[in-house]
């Protein structure tokens, strides 16, 4: 579903990833795990589309096609959506709005019907209770005024209700106390299905005894310096990147 | 000393206003003579630095005349004002009204050259009394019919509220019909000791129309005056507001939003005189900018001496969609108290791009997201409009600048 080959890409001129090779199939869940500056929420804004990060080698294939060319939307409406490590708060703009919004033009894009508001209100209401989230804070402005852990809540009602087919979960444990992670974990646990991957990317390990992937990748100086299985994950816990990172060299 | 030229738009008006004077009430010589004296202000002029009147004072416009004919649509069923070319159409307006009877000979002391040229060429305009609370907005609409001559319409128009009383008011402008006009009118409100004014503007003339309207306010004590003005049309527009606060506890809003495209210029100018103590006054502008349009704010509070415990902030924000868009701001604080507290802020730049990104990641193509950014940024001005014909229609303006690939 996505192949990553020999991935370079850098940030106003400094090379940040340096031939990252990746492979995940459909309805796998693997984890990308590292340290801090190891090129982790640079991999993840590169899949995405964001500006301002620079391939300079390598491509990217999602179900066969280039990812690299297609712009935001059009990798959202293929089926790929990242839960942003720091969500954006916007003023000015509602949260049903926004899902509305976004929801109706991805089922546009895949020839669907839109939703009308009380269809939409449906959908949104028992997607919002079973993460925890109430109606005050779907009545604010996208991101304003939550703290950490709404953000990521809101993330996932996001994930939740755009179902795509590939999620990139960046960092999503930071900021989240251990009953907010459950309830996190929980909502991603409910959408693993056999055509849907997910790509987690953690510093830490603690995300991963709930959502448990079959794949784990130590990602470090831009390389994926190592692979397994979840239990890559443990022995990571116990011995830290370094040595790892020191095996590798 | 160079010889003195001939000042901007001088000979030309004169002419204009020699043919209608014997029409006109009241005696308008001395207002004239007092617009003759500067004729249209150049950006020489400080208060026009930003906004050059030269290209308009070389238009030539005829007087516009009455016309009992045009028809006017409405945003809703209510009580409603109707000027057509600035001229009262009785046969529309639901309100009692008085009229504009002429200037009463202090109108030599104008300062203003386009207002002196208003005193002295206006040959109508409304005079509401509010005495009492009501409770449905007014709408008042000022309609212009282009011509082939290129008409100018001054209209001369009076708010007073009582004590006691309290209204809403929405002067809508537009334009009939496509084509080149000018219109140079004037709205003072008075809101005396204890009365409430809401005073919304939607300023919706043509593309070719130039739009200036200048509001002198004054505020008694424990007078509110909340002041909106939305403004989409006219190829050049600038709304000035001079609000004098005499009035101890007064409270002053003024809050603009605005849209502007192609070759578009907006200029929203405000001067605020706090000579009374434990007056507030609020100001906060927002502006989408377009194409290679301008925006101009000129913001300009005096704390008078004695006006101790004044409360004035203003803020002026606009969003440049294009590398070719522009925004001039000058906000200036006069202040001669000691106790007071008075801040102003600007900021201008494009949109969000960490917002853009954060949209279009979840689908939203590009152009629709950009539409959410803009609508989001002036919705702050809109926040106190409750849903409605007016709400609607500004609404509609928005997403027309939108569409138009702003």
């Amino acid at each position: 579903m996505l192949e990553i080959r020999d991935l370079h890409a850098s940030v106003e001129g400094q090379a940040i990833l340096n031939g990252v090779d990746l492979s995940v199939g459909p309805g796998e869940v693997h984890a990308v795990m590292g340290p801090n500056g190891s090129g982790k929420s640079t991999l993840s804004y590169v899949l995405s589309g964001r500006e301002g990060y620079a391939v300079d080698r390598g491509e990217v294939l999602y179900d066969g096609r280039d990812l690299l060319e297609l712009e935001p939307e059009e990798r959202a409406a293929a089926g790929l959506f990242l839960a942003f490590q720091y969500p954006v708060e916007i003023p000015g703009v509602g949260t049903m709005t926004f899902l509305r919004t976004a929801l109706n033009a991805l089922r546009r894009g895949r020839g669907e019907d839109e939703l009308d508001a009380m269809q939409f209100l449906r959908v949104v209401r028992q997607k919002a209770r079973a993460l925890g989230i109430g109606d005050d804070m779907l009545k604010r402005a996208l991101n304003v005024g939550f703290s950490g852990g709404e953000k990521k809540r809101n993330e996932m009602l996001q994930l939740a209700i755009l179902e795509p087919r590939l999620a990139i979960l960046d960092e999503t444990d930071s900021g989240l106390d251990i009953d907010a992670l459950k309830v996190v974990a929980e909502g991603v646990n409910a959408l693993r299905s056999p055509d849907r991957a997910m790509l987690i990317i953690t510093h830490y390990q603690r995300l991963l005894d709930h959502i448990v992937p079959d794949r784990v990748h130590v990602l470090a100086k831009g390389r994926i310096l190592r692979s397994g299985g979840s239990e890559l994950a443990l022995e990571l816990e116990e011995k830290g990147y370094g040595e790892i990172m020191g095996e590798a060299a | 000393m160079t010889p003195q030229v001939a000042l901007p738009g001088v000979e030309a008006y004169r002419e204009a206003f020699e043919s209608i004077r014997a029409s006109l009430p009241g005696e308008r010589g001395a207002a004239f003579e007092a617009f003759a004296a500067r004729g249209f202000p150049t950006n020489r002029v400080e208060a026009w630095k930003y906004t050059s009147l030269r290209p308009l004072a070389r238009q030539r416009f005829q007087p516009a005349a009455p016309d009992m004919e045009a028809a006017v649509t409405f945003l809703g069923d209510g009580p409603r004002i109707v000027l057509v070319n600035g001229f009262l159409r009785e046969d529309l307006t639901t309100v009692p009204v008085g009229r504009w009877g002429g200037p009463n000979g202090a109108a030599g002391a104008e300062g203003e050259p386009l207002v002196a040229l208003n005193a002295a060429m206006a040959g109508d305009g409304y005079a509401l009394t509010v005495g009492e609370v009501r409770d449905e907005p007014i709408e008042i609409v000022h309609a212009t019919v282009p011509g082939p001559t290129g008409p100018v319409a001054q209209s001369r128009n009076r708010i007073t509220v009582e004590p006691g009383g309290a209204a809403h008011v929405v002067e809508r402008h537009v334009g009939l019909g496509r084509g080149a006009y000018f219109v140079n009118g004037v709205t003072e409100i008075e809101v005396r000791d204890g009365g409430r004014l809401r005073h919304t503007k939607l300023q919706d003339e043509g593309a070719d129309a130039h739009h200036l309207w200048f509001v002198p306010a004054r505020l008694g004590r424990d007078a509110v005056l909340e002041s909106t003005v939305f403004t989409f049309g006219a190829r050049l527009s600038r709304n000035q507001i001079e609000a004098d606060i005499p009035g101890e506890g007064a409270e002053l809003s003024l809050r603009g939003a605005y849209a502007v495209s192609g070759r578009q210029l907006a200029d929203h100018t405000s001067r605020i005189e706090h000579r009374a103590p434990g007056a507030t006054s609020r100001q906060v502008y927002k502006g989408a900018i377009g194409g290679q349009a301008r925006g101009v704010f000129q913001g300009h509070i005096v704390v008078a001496e004695g006006a101790q415990k004044t409360d004035g902030h203003q803020l002026n924000r606009a969003l440049l969609l294009s590398g070719r868009a522009e925004i001039d701001a000058k906000p200036v604080l006069e202040i001669y108290a000691d106790d007071v507290q008075c801040s102003h802020g600007a900021t201008a730049g494009d949109i969000d791009a960490d917002a853009l990104f954060y949209l279009r990641s979840r689908g939203i193509p590009a152009d629709a997201a950009r539409g959410l950014l803009v609508r989001a940024f002036l919705s702050e001005i809109l926040e106190d409009t409750p849903e409605g014909a007016l709400r609607t229609a500004v609404e509609e303006r928005i997403d027309g600048f939108l569409e138009a690939g702003a």
